[in-house]
């Protein structure tokens, strides 16, 4: 079988780097692209690592010269027009890769919307309520065109909430666990749109060796996971007790908050702008979803040349908000624990029981040094096999230190391996 | 403009400057920002345009006079300018990093001393609600003598959003890596909080990548106002993910805090099970609050004369630890 050179973009990143590490073997050389020399050095994997930025046109010539395929992890943040422009530069870099036959594009769950209303909302036509979705559904049929006008195989994953060593929800749920004041709404009992990095490693691997027809599909556990399941698994690798359960009732007022905010953002914002009158808070709006999400097409079309200003703006006042800022209550469980799961079509993957399995031990050590504040002193004479030298700093303290002489007499023993 | 407004300049058109001290000071009662200086003009003149700052230079020695100068360029190169600005008798407020040794630290100190100016470090941790409330429940022996603390700040670096000709993947303009980048605001705030007053038995471990530490152990024994001996363990680190916060272990509990400004302050019994939180000390919730209210301290000190929380003299013992810590480990290569 011919050796497939696959290119993974975003590198560095948590999904990025779980992807270079795994993707490789079985006639599968990966080529990380990461921007910074640092961050491909802290890959520290036996992957190609490359140093440059797809965005630009020039450097991802050279980049994607000889790969076979890009796996797209980048992803530019910032004002919304410069960075719908470098995403859509990153894409359209992979498209004109003179090699590039076939690409694997992450976009989202989130295009469905935060918290699909069946009363608003279905799966067959995503509406997004965060700018965040809208962006990945625009980046979709962008890429869509662009890979299909030049015959590549192309494949738009619609990525769910990522777990696993070094992913954000392990860390989140690490995070909640130990709020006392956390509880799961519907007591977690509802099917999530979580999928582990072992099964996204799994599910990338197969679409690069299959014939699968080009097209975009969800990748969520399979079968998908509970939110008890997982917190449970999770506070299970760390002797934490389960968290608590949100009742029905608080459940139910909680889902019908966000699907209003998602049906009828128009409502939420007249809601957050009363409140922000209110109080003078008009950051307090700003930072509300809906509203971000309503103002994200008209902030498209702001030119370059405005954003900053527009952004400058923004930041004065944010400040002046910053400044006057008093602490706040406890905030209530974010939407996609009341979100319905994904139905199919869903990108085959491993059986979520052993993806789980197979990453238990790393999730396990991984959320302990998350969690454990103390570190195995031996491991500083370990790795210093010289032995240490015991170093004494001068007193200084007040004003007058500016007379205390310089450091004299420091021993100078090498540590070193 | 009444006779009390303060002229400030800034030095360094970076990205803390646009991200919080511009913001801040623009917003804030009794100041002026005059100019901004970069050797890269063209950003200089972009950030003044855009933050109404009336003038932009690329050199020290064009700009008009002044009462203050923001200094937020990297730390090694620094020796130049700020000879200029004490010949021209500005006071200086130092971005983080102070100095790469003990013996700038000092030369700095008495040049500024010299020309009869004040010198402020921005270490903003130190205006944090949790610096503050463990530094009080601490001073206060609320829960007994100190036995023991560990801090570490460890996230790997993940994004690759940093392009190549990031200052700190330059060690002779950062003064070194994660421990002098990171650790200097770490190791400040542990030694403010307990009132460190010296250290001695400083072992250390670094991991270096292209003679860059990434990651560094430390063992110390901190001494505080008092005489009581409290040992220090401290990871600090860009290659791994670890447990970040600052956990001090007292006689009869132990307090926590993180190294966000909106951290809460936890009360851990002794089996490390959280009880409770100190929840209504005063002090900066968010970034902007504590960039805000180091700035209020330094101009404060430069009316009054009297040392503010921000006064460059008593960030010495975190440069002559951070300046030991690079003397003692030689690093591994990675």
């Amino acid at each position: 079988m011919k050796r497939l050179r696959v290119a993974v973009t975003g590198a560095g990143g948590r999904v990025g780097s779980a992807l270079v590490a795994g993707l490789g073997g079985n006639g599968v050389d990966v080529v990380a692209i990461v921007r910074n020399a640092l961050t491909g050095r802290l890959l520290g994997s036996a992957a190609d690592i490359r140093v440059g930025s797809v965005t630009d046109a020039a450097s991802s010539r050279t980049l994607l010269a000889d790969c076979d395929a890009v796996v797209n992890c980048a992803l530019a943040k910032g004002w919304p027009l410069s960075a719908r422009q470098q995403n859509e530069a990153i894409l359209r870099n992979i498209a004109r890769a003179p090699r590039v036959r076939v690409a694997v594009h992450f976009s989202t769950v989130a295009v469905y919307g935060s918290c699909v209303d069946p009363r608003h909302n279905s799966f067959e036509r995503p509406r997004p309520d965060s700018s965040y979705g809208l962006d990945k559904l625009s980046l979709e049929r962008f890429a869509i065109g662009l890979f299909s006008a030049r015959g590549i195989r192309h494949h738009l994953v619609r990525l769910g909430h990522v777990y696993g060593p070094s992913q954000w929800v392990s860390r989140d749920i690490l995070e909640r666990s130990g709020q006392p004041s956390f509880a799961l709404p519907f007591g977690g009992n509802i099917p999530s749109n979580a999928v582990s990095i072992a099964a996204v490693v799994a599910a990338v691997r197969g679409l690069l060796e299959n014939d699968r027809p080009s097209g975009i599909a969800n990748l969520v556990d399979s079968p998908q996971s509970t939110w008890r399941a997982l917190f449970d698994s999770h506070t299970a690798l760390l002797g934490r007790p389960p968290v608590a359960s949100l009742p029905d009732a608080a459940s139910n007022e909680l889902r019908e908050r966000y699907y209003l905010a998602a049906g009828r953002p128009y409502r939420a914002v007249a809601r957050g702008a009363l409140a922000a009158l209110g109080s003078f808070d008009l950051i307090g709006l700003a930072r509300l979803e809906a509203f971000r999400h309503l103002v994200h097409r008209p902030l498209l079309m702001v030119p370059v040349s405005l954003e900053q200003a527009t952004n400058r703006a923004y930041v004065r006042r944010k400040v002046r908000s910053a400044v006057r800022q008093s602490l706040s209550e406890d905030a209530a469980p974010p939407p996609l624990f009341c979100m319905p799961a994904v139905p199919g079509p869903c990108i085959p993957t491993i059986d979520a029981s052993a993806a789980t399995a197979a990453m238990r031990e790393d999730l396990r050590g991984w959320m302990a040094g998350l969690s454990d504040y103390r570190w195995d002193l031996a491991e500083l004479d370990r790795g210093n096999q010289s032995g240490g030298s015991r170093i004494t700093g001068p007193v200084a303290a007040g004003r007058e230190a500016a007379a205390v002489e310089p450091l004299t007499g420091l021993a100078r023993a090498g540590m070193a391996d | 403009m009444t006779s009390s407004t303060m002229k400030v300049g800034i030095l360094g058109a970076g990205g803390v400057v646009e991200a919080s001290h511009l913001p801040v000071l623009s917003q804030m009662p009794g100041v002026r920002v005059e100019w901004l200086c970069d050797l890269d003009l063209g950003r200089a003149a972009k950030l003044a345009r855009g933050w109404k700052v009336p003038h932009a230079h690329d050199k020290l020695r064009d700009c008009p006079d002044v009462d203050a100068v923001l200094i937020a360029i990297p730390v090694g190169r620094r020796r130049e300018a700020l000879a200029a600005i004490f010949e021209r008798r500005w006071h200086a407020f130092v971005e983080k990093p102070f100095a790469t040794t003990a013996e700038d630290h000092l030369r700095i100190l008495r040049e500024a001393a010299g020309a009869g100016t004040e010198v402020g470090v921005g270490l903003m941790r130190r205006f944090y609600r949790s610096t503050g409330a463990a530094r009080l429940a601490l001073a206060e022996e609320v829960f007994g003598p100190v036995r023991e603390v560990w801090a570490s700040e460890a996230s790997r670096m993940g994004t690759t959003g940093r392009e190549g000709s990031w200052y700190q993947a330059d060690p002779s303009a950062a003064g070194g890596g994660v421990l002098i980048e990171t650790g200097s605001h770490l190791v400040d705030q542990v030694f403010h909080v307990l009132g460190a007053q010296s250290y001695d038995g400083l072992r250390v471990q670094f991991t270096k990548v292209d003679g860059i530490d990434i990651e560094i152990r430390a063992v110390a024994e901190l001494q505080r106002a008092g005489g009581s001996r409290v040992p220090l363990r401290l990871l600090i680190s860009r290659a791994r993910d670890f447990y970040t916060g600052v956990v001090i272990r007292c006689e009869h509990a132990s307090i926590r805090f993180g190294v966000g400004p909106d951290s809460a302050v936890e009360v851990l019994g002794r089996d490390d099970r959280p009880l409770c939180r100190l929840e209504r000390a005063p002090g900066a919730i968010n970034l902007f609050q504590a960039f805000f209210q180091e700035w209020q301290a330094f101009l404060g000190q430069c009316r009054s004369r009297v040392p503010s929380l921000v006064d460059a003299t008593s960030a010495l013992l975190s440069t002559r630890f951070i300046e030991a810590a690079y003397e003692t480990g030689a690093g591994r290569q990675k």
